[in-house]
């Protein structure tokens, strides 16, 4: 088993709620601990264990995602999607404007596959929010000068 | 400017069957890559629809499979209890689909902006589900 079936293992523990809690000291930069113990009496977290939980589960479990998302394009180079149509399909069935402008979906697709053809491989979910993000802009006329009205 | 959009997944018999397959050039599975590439939430299986596909997570040419969609939903005396209640609504649904409906609610939890997509080869006994479900369901066919 290779080290990242280790690891899907051990987030399916997660998953699961399986498994002891163990303690561990971190050492973190002293204003992002005062950060985060004021975030939390504020209400972001339950405790600033959970928060630290939370959010290291998140990062990781993005990570795993990538990664697998990879080795599995390496074996299976033929199974690569389209830029344009995971972003497509990311806002098929919600009222985010991409739905219903597939032509600039299209448009801000080619443009990043242009500049960065690896984008699968680099951060797909990122890349796939900086096309959503572009046609959002462009349909809320961002950057269009407004004509004066009399 | 829209919020963070959320979409979960959910695979039906003939998706899981797709993931598992080790053919080149598979057409299928492609799909299910992508629909996999697309969701930015949980990708899920409930575990009928790996009893129906023959999915076994320990068998080592499920390793690549695995990775992909690692999270099980298990039939769980609640969740069987409404996929009961969806079955008599659709009765031409199958136990297994009446499984993804009550996993596509399952996930959605209690964000209401979060799309669930259903892959499956069943659109039709899928949509007829998705309309009783209190999630918002997009079922793609394969």
């Amino acid at each position: 088993m290779s080290r990242l079936d280790d690891l899907f293992e051990a987030l399916a523990d997660l998953a699961d709620a399986r498994g002891e809690s163990k303690a561990t000291s971190i050492r973190q930069p002293a204003a992002l601990h005062r950060a985060a113990q004021v975030a939390t009496e504020l209400g972001m977290d339950e405790s600033l264990t959970a928060a630290t939980n939370r959010a290291l589960a998140e990062r990781i479990r993005a990570f795993a995602r990538q990664q697998a998302l990879v080795a599995h394009l390496r074996r299976f180079p033929e199974d690569r999607p389209q830029l344009a149509a995971v972003a497509s399909r990311r806002v098929r069935g919600t009222g985010h404007p991409a739905a219903r402008h597939p032509e600039l979906v299209e448009a801000a697709a080619q443009w990043i596959e242009d500049r960065e053809p690896d984008w699968i491989f680099v951060n797909a979910d990122e890349t796939i929010d900086q096309v959503l993000r572009y046609v959002e802009m462009v349909t809320a006329g961002v950057g269009i000068p407004r004509t004066a009205t009399a | 400017m829209a919020g963070k959009l959320l979409r979960h997944l959910v695979l039906d018999n003939e998706a899981a069957q797709a993931l598992l397959s080790t053919r080149a050039g598979d057409r299928k599975r492609a799909a299910v890559v992508e629909a996999i590439t697309a969701a930015n939430g949980r990708t899920v299986v409930p575990t009928a629809v790996r009893v129906e596909a023959g999915w076994r997570r320990r068998d080592p040419g499920a390793a690549y499979a695995n990775r992909l969609a690692h999270e099980d939903d298990p039939l769980d005396r609640a969740h069987a209890d409404r996929a009961v209640q969806l079955r008599r609504l659709v009765p031409t649904a199958s136990v297994v689909d009446a499984t993804v409906a009550v996993t596509a609610e399952h996930i959605a939890g209690c964000a209401s902006d979060a799309v669930v997509e259903v892959v499956t080869s069943d659109a039709g006994d899928l949509r007829a589900l998705a309309t009783h479900v209190d999630a918002a369901v997009d079922v793609a066919a394969l």
